[in-house]
């Protein structure tokens, strides 16, 4: 028998800890090296000048350690690279909403009564006070008995709990949907309504969508994970066996329904792909990712002609201007290419090495610190920068899919999808963002998670940490 | 065996994949399509790699995730591609692309510029025309120290202007880089990065005579026109005007203002006056970019040719008949004055048909010599053939200047009428006045034409010399001995011919000169023209005036020319 404290000294989650000291003292300088740099005149070089900037963005990094040390007490064999990696890429957010503050200052929009007010709020703050709250959401899946509240209320584990009710979710995301298309706001003039006004805050009710969806796929698919039943046969076509047909018809009419009447291509090619994602990995046909990226394609040519036969110029105008400045932003670049010519400019202007933080001008690109941010990072940092946050997500997404491979499948499959799911929402939105603002692929608008500002984009990152830690826990619980 | 097979799929998908994405990534800006298709295009054949490379698993769900991660390493390789060709690779022609027709650039290297406390500009007695000062909030102002003695629209076309939002034209433009510090002095600028000092440009010296310069455009006056005063013996360029000018103060934005906003509106509404067509084209520099026909003026090529090939133009004796009947259709040659033979005299000499610029007689020279040899000669003097005619005028690099051309139609020359209506210079000729300043110059300098420059020397902002330019000659365009009989006939010209009140400007001083009347269309004034070398025994200037739709060479270019020479005179 070991002394308890022994004990409590063993389950330290050293390298956890180790991580996010690095990652705080990297923030730290990055934070005073932007303030010094973009507004000197606020810096005073003493204890408390220093402590009074770095307040904002090391309270929710100190919340980070206060996890980690919580989580040595609590669920010591929750996974201990995701919250470092978590911690570097919020922390980045925070460091470049800082940095881009005074820029976005200066740029004013006009009121009703003729005057001009910053179009920005306070983003740094802001910011802040996501990952606070974001923070506290990780903490509060972590940390609140959880399980133990649902089996006194619901006789089930919080996971077990999930997976039990497929079709409410299935619901409660149609509902969402129709909620968004009849209540939906646009409040920055984006061309799209796809925020709730809650009054305090705007709420993109997509970035909830997308976990619902998760989740109504891992229950679904783990129930019908062991059909082999042969082909649908209609005519000379094969097709799936009918529990997959009817999701994949079903999941593809959402995503052109989402294209059709919320005008969010974006949105929809997330949603379809994180769907497509999970089809695979349960079925392990690659067959059906290939009929679903056709039916995708298809879908979207056979929209665009019918509106333009129809002569319904805003349907016409989100796919072809999307894939017009894809293809020769140049020749519009004072038009709808704007923002991507303005993004390559910035990105060219980097280099390996970066211009240095505070040195660019990354707030002519139209909105740098939400979907463009990765553009202020390949300006300011450089080739380096943009390698160092790509590799960030890398691990990130790979130790998701490890956690997903750890889960016993044969009990679990559940959460197992669940994880999957999960991780390819951020693999998928990672990928649609960047590749967007690279060129790579048609720009579309979502966010870069965890670094993006926005409220609703950060607390639903930081509830999939939550989840994938919840999951990556209980599988050593189980004994594995 | 299998596994032979295995990693040579595997090879050969990398090394395809490779070839695909390195052929693509060196694609010019224009051709991102091409470079996304390779990209793409590799893709494939990199899952198809990395598919090779997996241990085998067996069917079931960790087969699938581990796919499916190998899609996305896949995509952010992708991404990394990417990156790397618009970050590194394509980076520096990306930064500076502008696409034509769209007015929207890069903002990087403006806001630079207007954080570098750029050089400045002084003429050739050290007086300042240009500099940059800083404001408080650390940007920098360029300022016209010229305004306190000048007008300001007489040098528009020398310095150029400075705007962060419509770029620079003029000497700012030709040595921005000098200027702004990015070449000369990297070093120090190094050290003034790192330290966080405003970067400090280069000064410019100029050849300029600022006095004569500013006298030169009010003599001008209101009308269009330009006026280049060389000093022929090393090509040093003393005066060159264009009429219109305009202020540089207008576009030069300045960053103490209180309201950026109006002060941006400043600069914009004088942009717009001086794009509008009302404003007559301030911003060409005329005596570089101008192209007119050069009228009578061309006659001293075309003497030059006939001394040069003295047994083509053969006989001595010349006619100067009232009209001269070359090609049969065409319409014949007729002199600008009816009875021109009674002053030339009948036979005459090549003295006295120049200095009373008789076009038949001069049509007779060019016919005498063929197509070929006047071409020859021109080329001599830079004046070249469409078909070998580049689109700059190479030899004159501080400012945009445009190559003169004999003609324009290819093949014009082959026609008799064509051949003799260049030979008094109408036909398809079109030159800057700096060529008809050169070719006097030539003429002045024993025939050595010399490079035109402007820039006498460069120093850094601590005075050090980094460039101290030194007279480079073009070429021999013809004999000294050529020279001196043109020079002689020039001479003649201001002593007795057409243009001779040239002299009356410079008492005491020899003035040769050659006047031009460059007829344009039936109704319109007609380009007044005149050259001028002084003194004709040792010259020391040579001029070409040019006003457009100024009437006759003989009279108010004369008039100007003399003018001009007399403030040379009076400013040395």
């Amino acid at each position: 028998m070991q002394h308890p404290l022994i004990q409590r000294l063993r389950q330290f989650r050293g390298i956890e800890f180790q991580l996010l000291v690095t990652v705080l003292m990297f923030f730290a300088a990055g934070y005073l090296l932007a303030v010094f740099t973009t507004h000197q005149s606020e810096f005073v070089a003493s204890v408390p000048g220093v402590l009074s900037i770095l307040w904002p963005s090391t309270v929710p990094l100190l919340l980070f350690v206060a996890v980690s040390l919580g989580l040595s007490w609590r669920t010591r064999n929750a996974d201990q690279i995701l919250l470092p990696l978590v911690a570097l890429l919020s922390g980045l957010g925070l460091l470049l909403n800082a940095r881009l503050k005074p820029g976005l200052d200066r740029i004013l929009c006009p009121t009703r009564d003729g005057t001009f007010v910053p179009c920005y709020g306070d983003v740094a703050a802001k910011q802040t006070l996501w990952v606070t709250l974001g923070v506290i959401v990780l903490a509060a899946m972590l940390f609140i008995p959880w399980d133990r509240i649902f089996i006194r209320l619901q006789r089930s584990s919080l996971m077990d709990w999930l997976n039990h009710y497929p079709y409410v979710w299935l619901t409660i995301g149609m509902g969402l949907m129709i909620a968004t298309f009849f209540f939906g706001t646009d409040p920055n003039q984006s061309g799209v309504r796809v925020w709730f006004n809650l009054g305090f805050f705007l709420f993109q009710p997509v970035e909830l969508l997308k976990i619902i969806l998760v989740v109504f796929m891992a229950s679904y698919m783990d129930r019908h994970r062991e059909v082999v039943a042969a082909p649908y046969r209609l005519g000379p076509l094969a097709l799936p066996p009918l529990p997959y047909l009817v999701p994949l018809i079903g999941m593809w009419g959402i995503a052109m329904g989402v294209i059709v009447f919320q005008r969010d291509l974006g949105a929809a090619l997330l949603l379809f792909g994180v769907f497509l994602a999970m089809l695979y990995v349960a079925t392990g046909r690659g067959m059906y990712v290939l009929a679903g990226l056709t039916a995708f394609g298809v879908g979207t040519v056979v929209i665009y002609h019918l509106a333009t036969s129809l002569d319904l110029y805003q349907y016409i105008n989100i796919i072809q201007v999307r894939l017009a400045i894809w293809l020769d932003p140049w020749s519009v670049a004072q038009g709808t290419g704007y923002q991507i010519v303005q993004g390559i400019y910035a990105l060219s202007a980097g280099g390996v090495f970066g211009v240095g933080l505070g040195r660019g001008v990354p707030t002519v690109v139209p909105a740098i610190h939400t979907d463009f941010v990765f553009i202020a990072i390949g300006e300011e940092l450089g080739l380096l920068g943009t390698m160092g946050v790509l590799i960030t997500y890398m691990l990130l997404i790979f130790r998701g899919f490890h956690i997903a491979l750890v889960v016993p499948g044969r009990f679990r499959g559940f959460e197992q999808l669940l994880a999957i799911g999960l991780t390819s929402i951020l693999a998928i939105q990672t990928f649609i963002i960047i590749g967007g603002n690279l060129r790579l692929i048609p720009l579309t608008g979502i966010t870069l998670p965890f670094i993006s500002y926005g409220g609703s984009s950060v607390l639903i990152n930081f509830l999939i940490i939550g989840l994938l830690m919840r999951i990556s826990d209980s599988s050593h619980k189980a004994g594995y | 065996m299998k596994t032979n097979i295995r990693s040579l799929l595997r090879l050969i998908a990398l090394a395809v994949a490779t070839v695909s994405i390195v052929y693509g990534i060196s694609q010019p800006v224009e051709q991102e399509v091409r470079w996304l298709l390779f990209l793409w295009a590799a893709a494939p054949l990199l899952g198809l790699a990395a598919w090779l490379s997996r241990p085998p698993l067996p069917p079931g769900l960790p087969r699938s995730a581990y796919n499916l991660a190998l899609t996305v390493g896949i995509g952010f390789v992708l991404i990394s591609f990417q990156l790397l060709r618009q970050q590194v690779v394509q980076a520096q022609a990306v930064y500076h692309y502008v696409e034509p027709g769209q007015g929207i650039s890069n903002i990087r290297p403006v806001l630079a510029s207007q954080r570098v406390k750029r050089g400045t500009i002084l003429d050739r007695n050290d007086v300042v025309l240009v500099q940059s000062e800083l404001t408080d909030n650390g940007f920098a102002h360029r300022v016209y120290p010229l305004t306190s003695q000048f007008d300001p629209h007489a040098f528009s076309n020398i310095t150029g202007f400075f705007s962060t939002r419509f770029g620079q034209s003029g000497l700012e433009a030709t040595y921005s880089e000098y200027l702004s510090g990015e070449r000369g002095n990297e070093l120090r600028n190094l050290r003034d990065t790192l330290l966080g000092n405003p970067i400090e440009g280069n000064n410019l010296h100029l050849t300029l005579n600022a006095t004569l310069q500013a006298r030169a455009a009010a003599l001008l006056g209101g009308r269009n026109g330009s006026v280049v005063v060389l000093d022929p013996r090393s090509g040093a360029v003393l005066a060159m005007v264009s009429v219109p000018g305009f202020d540089p103060r207008g576009l030069s934005f300045d960053p103490s203002a209180p309201d950026w906003g109006v002060e941006n509106d400043r600069v914009g509404a004088y942009w717009n006056q001086i794009n509008d067509p009302a404003a007559r084209q301030p911003l060409l520099n005329r005596p570089t970019q101008g192209q007119y026909p050069p009228g009578s003026t061309f006659k001293t090529v075309t003497a030059v040719a006939a001394l040069e090939y003295a047994a083509r133009a053969q006989p001595e004796a010349i006619t100067c008949p009232n009209q001269l009947d070359v090609e049969a259709g065409a319409p014949p040659v007729v002199n600008a004055v009816p009875g021109l033979g009674s002053l030339t005299g009948n036979p005459s000499n090549l003295e006295r048909v120049y200095a009373y610029s008789c076009n038949t007689a001069f049509a007779q020279y060019a016919l005498r010599l063929g197509a070929d040899h006047l071409a020859e000669v021109a080329r001599r003097f830079d004046i070249y053939q469409p078909q070998d005619a580049p689109r700059s005028y190479d030899e004159f690099s501080d400012l945009l200047t445009v190559s003169s051309r004999l003609f324009v139609q290819p093949g014009f020359l082959n026609r008799p009428a064509a051949l003799a209506d260049t030979g008094y210079g109408q036909g398809q000729l079109l030159l800057t006045p700096l060529q008809m300043a050169l070719v006097a110059a030539a003429i002045a300098n024993d025939g050595v034409m010399m490079q035109p420059y402007l820039v006498q020397r460069m120093t850094d902002p601590d005075g050090r010399v980094i460039m101290e330019r030194r007279p480079q000659p073009i070429r021999q365009t013809m004999s000294a001995s050529t020279a001196a009989v043109m020079r002689r006939h020039m001479r003649a010209v201001a002593q007795y011919g057409f243009g001779s009140i040239v002299s009356n400007f410079v008492p005491g001083v020899a003035v040769g000169g050659k006047s031009g009347t460059a007829e344009l269309a039936p109704g319109v004034a007609p380009h007044a023209w005149f050259i001028a070398i002084a003194a004709v025994e040792q010259p020391r200037y040579a001029v070409a005036v040019m006003i457009e739709n100024g009437g006759e060479g003989s009279g108010a270019a004369a008039e100007l020319a003399g003018q001009v020479l007399q403030a040379a005179f009076a400013t040395e």
